[in-house]
């Protein structure tokens, strides 16, 4: 690593550099990633736009620690997940990344409040219920902090994943097609809701999606393509 | 190296988990608080097990406590003299007095003639069956019985019961010329006699005022040949069967004043009467031994439960693990879920980990608290026909050990899969395709899991009566085991490599056989399992039955006629000739002659001398 290089990562919430990553065995191994290198600010809002099967999904998944590259590095919030062990990377992924799925992904046994409580508990905060109360409040869920997955609609749920993922102040977060299974009234409330949480606390978000529009909304569009990041426009521009 | 990398890990994950203690209570109880949906094998395989182990654990230490408090009634005193062929003599009798109340009984067997029928001449019936049926001749129709003479004290402890209700003094009193006796109502049945009716034993006549309800002494008596017949100890004198060399047991029963009769004092006397008495001969017996060949009975018989107990606690271990997986399979979501926010694998262990103990003990104790109450229930609705004391108590000791045994195995049977839940892909989460995920848990759980795999046998060898028995289970019950997951896996390889079929049905049925996650090797282990315990019982059974089968021609004959008049003693070598089998006939003449060479040649020598 390099003098400019390394200045360029003290600035920067994420830095993924020269990271392949290949799944599967034998003939049916396929090569996901190819070279990526990315950096992303501090409080940037940054959108992975491609088709399907370009590798978004699995760039966010090595972001978050949750794969690990064959090659390459990976600085997350100054941390370089590779040398982290299994239960730190979970701790560390607990404290600093925010993830938000498409299909929600709330754990049905538990009430919105508990479920937003989860992160902040695995973190050993010690007032989780407290600060889970005030996080389902931003969302506008107060009055259905007792309620159980099943007894909330799509977008009501995809608030308390919402109000989990930022629950913890994370320093990144990272949202894998938020409004894929919404419709598009309530996709929009939810994208406001990400937006305004990500201003308001200057996280950076990171966000794979299909829809153009929305990637406009971001302050960076990030183009991939077979598991390349393409080099020229629009593969990477900056929204004015 | 490995060892330290090894013990590490653990140190680490123990780590992990207290840290997570907290929050792994908390979340199996929100877990568990929406009902027990998905455990109803769980629950029902380890509470079978643990019934069966402690049900019978429970039973049998009834059943020893209530022999064990009986013991005074069962052998009729605190101590019991017993003199074969010979009354104790004035010194010895002098000793007994002196340190307590003491009855003495003789029995010996005897035939006894019904004296006041008269019917018509006719041959003695001949059956192939064993018989100690009377022979219809008058005068000569006789049977074997099993004679008490009792004295004036009898019994020391517990109640001699009549039918109808007679004091014993009165029962067998002498009367019109007859000694009164009470009979086994089996008696009556065989000599067609009814209340009221005479028999002859020797030489004294017998009136029968009563039957015998209840003899508080049996269980300590030896093996009956006939029914009882009891009368007093002057009539038996009067009978002329007490001779220089009859086989007349005679008992004599001591009861120590209440004051001085500890168990501590009781074997003082026995020790004294050792002492002062070496060449008496007696066997003496207190009331902690009144009968142990039943007390060893009673413990074998439980032991052999308590290992069938125990395989189907295993057999139940293989659908622990198959509920523990299938759980551990529907919440694959939530525990990505967990990891993609913060929870390392020792978290997720520890959360699932707590639930399956929770669990596992909430199915322990429904087994225990059923077991605990077995030997209540069943003194309840048959402690009248049951032939044992049972004196039905909470056994703590039978419960914990239960509990142990299927705390254990849960766990056991449960830690594999919990330890694959350790390495669950988050990928799923973000796509359908779940790659690279390990089959075998991480050393460290394959480590806890053979260390209470080798706690639980350790248990099994060490709290059974005989270690070699319990140590042959278990090798088998792990022989079988390892053949069946051997077996499982030829039959999914051999599923592999089967030719392409066109039928998709069959191609489908072929594919489910040997792909990833196949039900394959559990089905082979539970159904496997299940039928080695059933044949390997049917086998121990037949094994039995064959040897008895076997070793009966050389030892004993197939028929006893004990009853035969000395009359008649030639007719049956003429009635089996008559039907041919030489060698048939030939065997039993000589089981003939072996008896009338014993005690019923010389009862049938005095029958015609009188």
């Amino acid at each position: 690593m390099n003098d400019i290089s390394a200045r360029l990562l003290a600035g920067a919430a994420v830095s993924i550099d020269g990271v392949n990553l290949s799944l599967g065995r034998g003939a049916a191994r396929v090569h996901i990633l190819k070279d990526i290198g990315l950096h992303i600010g501090r409080g940037e809002a940054v959108a992975l736009l491609g088709p399907s099967g370009s590798g978004k999904s699995t760039l966010l998944m090595v972001m978050t620690g949750l794969e690990r590259p064959d090659s390459g590095s990976v600085l997350v919030a100054g941390q370089n997940l590779l040398t982290l062990d299994e239960d730190r990377l979970a701790r560390f992924r607990g404290r600093n990344i925010g993830i938000v799925f498409q299909a929600f992904h709330l754990i049905p046994t538990m009430t919105a409040l508990e479920n937003v409580a989860v992160p902040l508990e695995l973190a050993g905060i010690g007032n989780a219920m407290a600060i889970a109360e005030r996080e389902l409040a931003a969302v506008g869920l107060a009055q259905r902090a007792w309620h159980y997955p099943a007894e909330l609609s799509g977008g009501e749920q995809q608030r308390v994943a919402l109000a989990r993922a930022l629950a913890p102040d994370p320093a990144i977060v990272v949202a894998d097609e938020p409004t894929g299974n919404l419709d598009e009234k309530t996709g929009s409330e939810i994208i406001e809701l990400l937006f305004r949480g990500q201003a308001g606390r200057g996280t950076t978000l990171v966000l794979v999606t299909h829809d153009a529009a929305l990637a406009a909304r971001c302050d960076r569009v990030v183009h991939m393509r077979s598991g390349h990041i393409e080099a020229r426009a629009p593969a990477e521009s900056r929204v004015e | 190296m490995s060892v330290t990398l090894n013990s590490r890990a653990t140190l680490s994950t123990l780590r992990a988990a207290g840290r997570s203690g907290g929050f792994a209570g908390r979340f199996a109880w929100r877990d568990l608080r929406g009902g027990l949906r998905g455990f109803g094998v769980f629950i029902a395989c380890i509470a079978l097990g643990v019934l069966a182990i402690a049900g019978v654990g429970s039973v049998a230490a009834s059943l020893t406590d209530g022999i064990g408090k009986a013991g005074r009634v069962i052998l009729g005193g605190d101590l019991a003299f017993t003199l074969i062929q010979r009354e104790a003599d004035d010194t010895e009798r002098a000793f007994l007095d002196a340190h307590g109340a003491v009855s003495a009984a003789a029995s010996l067997r005897a035939m006894a003639r019904p004296v006041a029928r008269v019917a018509p001449a006719a041959s003695p019936p001949l059956s192939s069956a064993p018989t100690n049926r009377p022979t219809e001749a008058p005068g000569t129709a006789a049977t074997l019985v099993e004679v008490k003479a009792v004295d004036d004290r009898y019994p020391l402890f517990g109640a001699f019961a009549s039918d109808p209700p007679l004091p014993l003094a009165a029962l067998l009193a002498q009367k019109d010329g007859a000694f009164g006796a009470a009979a086994d109502p089996l008696l009556l049945t065989r000599l067609g006699l009814k209340i009221g009716d005479r028999i002859k034993v020797g030489d004294a006549e017998f009136e029968l005022r009563a039957t015998v309800a209840g003899e508080p002494d049996k269980l300590a008596g030896a093996i009956s040949l006939g029914p009882r017949l009891l009368i007093g100890v002057a009539a038996l004198r009067a009978s002329g069967l007490l001779q220089p060399g009859s086989l007349v047991r005679w008992q004599y029963r001591l009861r120590l004043p209440e004051p001085r009769s500890s168990d501590g004092a009781v074997t003082a006397v026995e020790k004294q009467a050792q002492a002062e008495f070496p060449e008496a001969g007696w066997e003496i017996r207190s009331r902690s031994k009144a009968s142990p060949q039943l007390e060893r009975n009673v413990e074998r018989f439980s032991q052999y439960l308590s290992l069938v107990g125990l395989a189907t606690l295993l057999i139940g271990g293989v659908g622990v693990a198959n509920a523990v997986a299938s759980h551990l399979a529907r919440n694959r979501d939530t525990i990505a879920t967990l990891k993609a926010l913060g929870a390392g694998g020792g978290n997720i262990f520890a959360i699932y980990c707590t639930e399956i103990i929770t669990v596992g003990l909430f199915a322990t104790l429904i087994g225990a608290v059923l077991g605990a109450a077995l030997p209540f229930a069943i003194a309840y609705f048959f402690g009248a026909i049951l032939p044992l004391p049972v004196e039905p108590t909470f056994q703590p000791g039978v419960l914990a050990l239960s509990i142990a045994y299927g705390v254990l195995t849960a766990l056991a049977f449960s830690l594999w899969p919990l330890g694959r839940a350790h390495d669950v892909s988050v990928s799923m989460l973000f796509r359908d395709q779940v790659a690279g995920e390990r089959s075998w848990p991480r050393a460290r759980y394959i480590g806890a899991s053979a260390a209470i795999v080798a706690i639980l046998a350790a248990l099994a060898v060490f709290t059974t009566y005989d270690r070699r028995i319990a140590a042959f289970f278990l090798a088998a019950a792990a022989a079988v085991f390892v053949l069946l997951r051997l077996a499982a896996a030829l039959v999914m390889a051999m599923a592999r490599r089967a030719p392409r079929q066109n039928s998709t049905v069959l191609r489908l049925a072929i594919a489910n056989i040997h792909r990833v996650g196949a039900l394959t090797p559990s089905v082979m282990l539970s159904l496997g399992l299940g039928l080695a315990i059933l044949v390997t019982i049917a086998e121990i059974e037949g094994n039995l039955h064959r040897e008895f089968a076997a070793a009966l021609p050389d030892k004993a004959p197939s028929f006893f006629f004990l009853d035969i008049p000395a009359a008649h003693a030639r007719r049956p070598r003429h009635y089996f000739c008559a039907r041919g089998a030489s060698r048939f006939a030939h065997r039993r003449r000589r089981v003939v002659e072996r008896f009338l060479c014993g005690r019923a040649a010389r009862l049938a020598r005095k029958q015609d001398r009188a």
